[in-house]
């Protein structure tokens, strides 16, 4: 039997970082407005689990209509340029939803055309390779242009896809692109991307984890047949929770419903969706959504005001010595990723290694940098007040000018 | 406690890397006659037995001479000799009162032995991991004799080996399955599996704990030796004032191709960098090329190995290219008077 021991301890668990200025990447596009936060506990939302499932008739959440779930997919839908959106259990099972249904699709009726191969950008977020490997699709990359820009070229694609054609006499069954990868904030040429998939006929997923919900995304314009969302990345959401947003060409493959029967019983599952495992969530996360879609929809106006401010960042950082942002210049997006040697040689010297950097932060009140890292620093101003943006610059200023002179270290 | 702790991260360590549906085993020779704690066996049986209920159903057993049903255990334990047995390894003399067998994290002793029930694959996996430290794992079995081979001889020896086990195992005594093999080894060599696991679970622990290349370790080893450090898929380092990066460019197909030397240069404005960019074109000849990013300058070489006179898997040959490149740099940079101060 388990033995509990001191199970109390959980209830004494403090958010450490309660107050503190956020600059992790991942996190910076999905905080939720303080507005947002005080209406969801005033309204009662957060006392139940599927809080959105007490007026659920269809037996589908993304079907109710009180609260409006059904209208708000319809929104999203057309907020991001596409015909239908469910919501799926974050960008991840967005992602896994398209490669299982292409996998589908090549085993039943492309296998004449597509080879179960889906062609993706060489940055692509783990999660899309992870969804692949798990829909039993090979993955094939371009390669990128390396240090220090490491951008890719819609020329690559197509001489990827001439190459799979070539060696498997079939098409990739899926073109999947990151608008901006999560390593270098790099922004990908989607739109050219996505007319060598028309031109192909390829199917073609733009993964918007990072840029759906920060600045204008639309997938007609990127020729995109599915774009997966992050709406706790770039949503000002609570999380999980993500969207899957395709044309009504291939809503019909992807969103078809549940056929089982069950053997004895003779259940049947008509309205669930088995490529967003039946019925998405029903709780907070949703609601959450829905009440950061207006702040969302006005924030996206603001985008140039935003790229302004990191790139004033981009440009004090860099007055460090030897500090220099890796990735596309000028830079697209907020997403950032310097290299930073001279972190690198103050943790040499320093007792607590390459962790005393996020440690020193995090004592000034700024977290999410990476911990344990020193050489490279990724993190994000998107959403800080100018004031925010200048103590978080000032901080990484007083940490490198302090250590420098502790440990005498020389910066010629 | 320290050994608990010990014992507990081992069990878990092991268990969830192998895939273990089982528990590790721990025995230990008890010479004095009592040790508390630790609940009887009800009824004689077989040590390789009670090794395999212990592993499966997470309980412990203490029991002596009379409770061993094995005359090969009886022997190869330390309970007593019996003249007419030939057995390679056994406990000597015999002056062993009880013998221990628990789970290995429920264990409240160093056990002598630590014991793991494997199949091949998992053996395989294991096999590996204890590779790392030193020399390839050597077994001797003889199909005979299991608990020599598994306890005994680790436990004189103070090395791990492996028992394909005996008859007595898989149809006597026991009811070991025909997939199941034996390690038995020293404490130590577990805690050493155990800390190569951790290591291994670390490994890619960079940016989002994924691997950001493939560079081999050698490769990585030659330049860190020459004073430079891997960046995410690159080299960095400082050569004479210079910051210099060095990237291994691959072909479509992944394969190594091209080596590219970098030097960033950080100049005051854009202006100023496009003004050193006209300034510079002209004076550089193939494969030297600049490009300007903002108000950075890139003077970089792209080469192959074999053009730059470059073997990666040579410290002393990278360093003596850099070298050439740093001062075909300082020499351009002279010529149009920028300063990298």
């Amino acid at each position: 039997m388990m033995k509990f021991n001191n199970i109390q301890r959980y209830r004494q668990v403090k958010n450490r970082y309660r107050g503190s200025i956020i600059v992790h990447p991942i996190m910076t596009g999905g905080l939720v407005p303080e507005s947002v936060q005080r209406i969801l506990f005033d309204e009662g939302w957060i006392g139940v689990g599927y809080s959105a499932c007490f007026d659920c008739i269809e037996g589908r959440s993304s079907l109710v209509s009180k609260p409006p779930i059904s209208d708000f997919l319809s929104d999203i839908a057309e907020f991001y340029g596409g015909d239908r959106a469910e919501h799926t259990f974050g960008c991840r099972a967005a992602q896994f939803a398209v490669m299982k249904m292409i996998s589908d699709f090549v085993n039943r009726e492309g296998g004449r055309d597509y080879a179960k191969i889906v062609l993706v950008d060489p940055l692509c977020h783990y999660t899309t390779a992870v969804a692949a490997e798990v829909a039993g699709l090979k993955i094939v990359e371009p390669p990128h242009s390396g240090y220090p820009e490491y951008k890719v070229k819609p020329e690559d694609f197509q001489l990827k896809i001439e190459e799979v054609k070539e060696e498997h006499g079939k098409l990739p069954g899926l073109i999947a692109v990151t608008h901006v990868e999560p390593y270098y904030g790099n922004m990908n040429p989607v739109e050219e991307i996505g007319k060598i998939a028309e031109e192909y006929e390829i199917p073609y997923m733009v993964n918007a984890a990072y840029t759906a919900g920060v600045m204008p995304v639309n997938m007609r314009d990127m020729h995109a047949d599915f774009l997966t969302v992050s709406a706790h990345k770039s949503m000002a959401s609570l999380g999980p929770l993500g969207f899957l947003v395709t044309n009504y060409e291939w809503a019909k493959k992807i969103f078809s419903q549940s056929k089982i029967i069950t053997e004895w019983s003779g259940r049947a599952f008509g309205k669930k969706i088995p490529n967003i495992f039946g019925c998405s969530i029903g709780g907070i996360p949703l609601i959450s959504a829905m009440y950061s879609f207006p702040y969302v929809a006005e924030r996206i106006k603001r985008w140039s005001e935003e790229l302004e401010k990191t790139r004033w960042f981009i440009e004090e950082m860099e007055k460090m010595d030897d500090v220099m942002l890796i990735g596309e210049r000028p830079h697209r997006h907020h997403l950032l990723h310097f290299e930073t040697p001279i972190f690198w040689e103050i943790s040499k010297h320093h007792k607590r290694r390459g962790f005393f950097l996020a440690d020193e932060m995090i004592r000034k009140g700024i977290v999410g940098l990476h911990r344990g890292m020193s050489k490279h620093v990724k993190l994000s101003v998107y959403g800080l007040r100018w004031d925010d943006v200048k103590a978080v610059r000032d901080a990484f200023y007083e940490i490198a000018e302090r250590y420098i002179k502790e440990f005498k270290i020389d910066i010629s | 406690m320290k050994i608990l702790r010990i014992l507990r991260d081992v069990e878990e360590n092991l268990r969830s890397y192998l895939g273990l549906k089982y528990r590790l085993v721990g025995v230990k020779l008890i010479r004095d006659e009592e040790i508390e704690g630790y609940p009887r066996l009800s009824s004689p049986a077989a040590f390789c037995h009670v090794v395999r209920l212990a592993s499966t159903s997470g309980n412990s057993y203490v029991y002596g001479l009379d409770y061993e049903r094995c005359p090969t255990a009886q022997v190869v334990l330390g309970f007593k000799e019996i003249s007419y047995l030939k057995i390679d390894y056994s406990v000597k003399p015999p002056v062993t009162k009880k013998v221990l067998i628990s789970p290995l994290n429920e264990m409240n002793v160093t056990p002598d032995i630590v014991l793991s029930i494997l199949n091949p694959k998992q053996m395989m996996d294991l096999t590996v991991i204890l590779k790392v430290n030193g020399e390839p794992f050597k077994a001797e079995f003889s199909g005979e004799h299991a608990c020599a081979e598994f306890f005994a001889k680790p436990y004189l020896k103070g090395e791990p080996n492996i028992s394909l086990l005996c008859s007595g195992a898989r149809e006597v005594y026991s009811d070991f399955r025909e997939n199941e093999i034996i390690l038995g080894a020293p404490l130590k060599t577990f805690i050493q599996a155990s800390k190569v696991i951790e290591s291994i679970n670390r490994i890619g622990g960079s940016l989002c704990g994924c691997r950001l290349s493939d560079l081999p370790a050698a490769i990585i080893e030659e330049f860190e030796s020459i004073g430079f450090s891997k960046g995410t898929d690159y080299f960095f380092g400082k050569v004479d004032g210079y910051n210099v990066r060095v990237y291994l460019n691959k072909d479509m197909h992944g394969r190594l191709k091209f080596i590219t030397v970098y030097s960033p240069i950080r100049l005051s404005s854009d202006e100023e960098a496009e003004k050193a960019l006209r300034m510079l074109k002209p004076l550089m000849s193939r494969p030297y090329s600049v490009k300007r990013r903002g108000y950075w300058l890139d003077i970089s070489i792209q080469e192959s190995e074999d053009a730059l006179g470059v073997n990666v898997l040579d410290g002393g040959s990278i360093e003596a290219m850099i070298k050439r490149f740093v001062e075909k740099v300082s020499g351009y940079l002279s010529a149009v008077k920028v300063d990298v101060g």
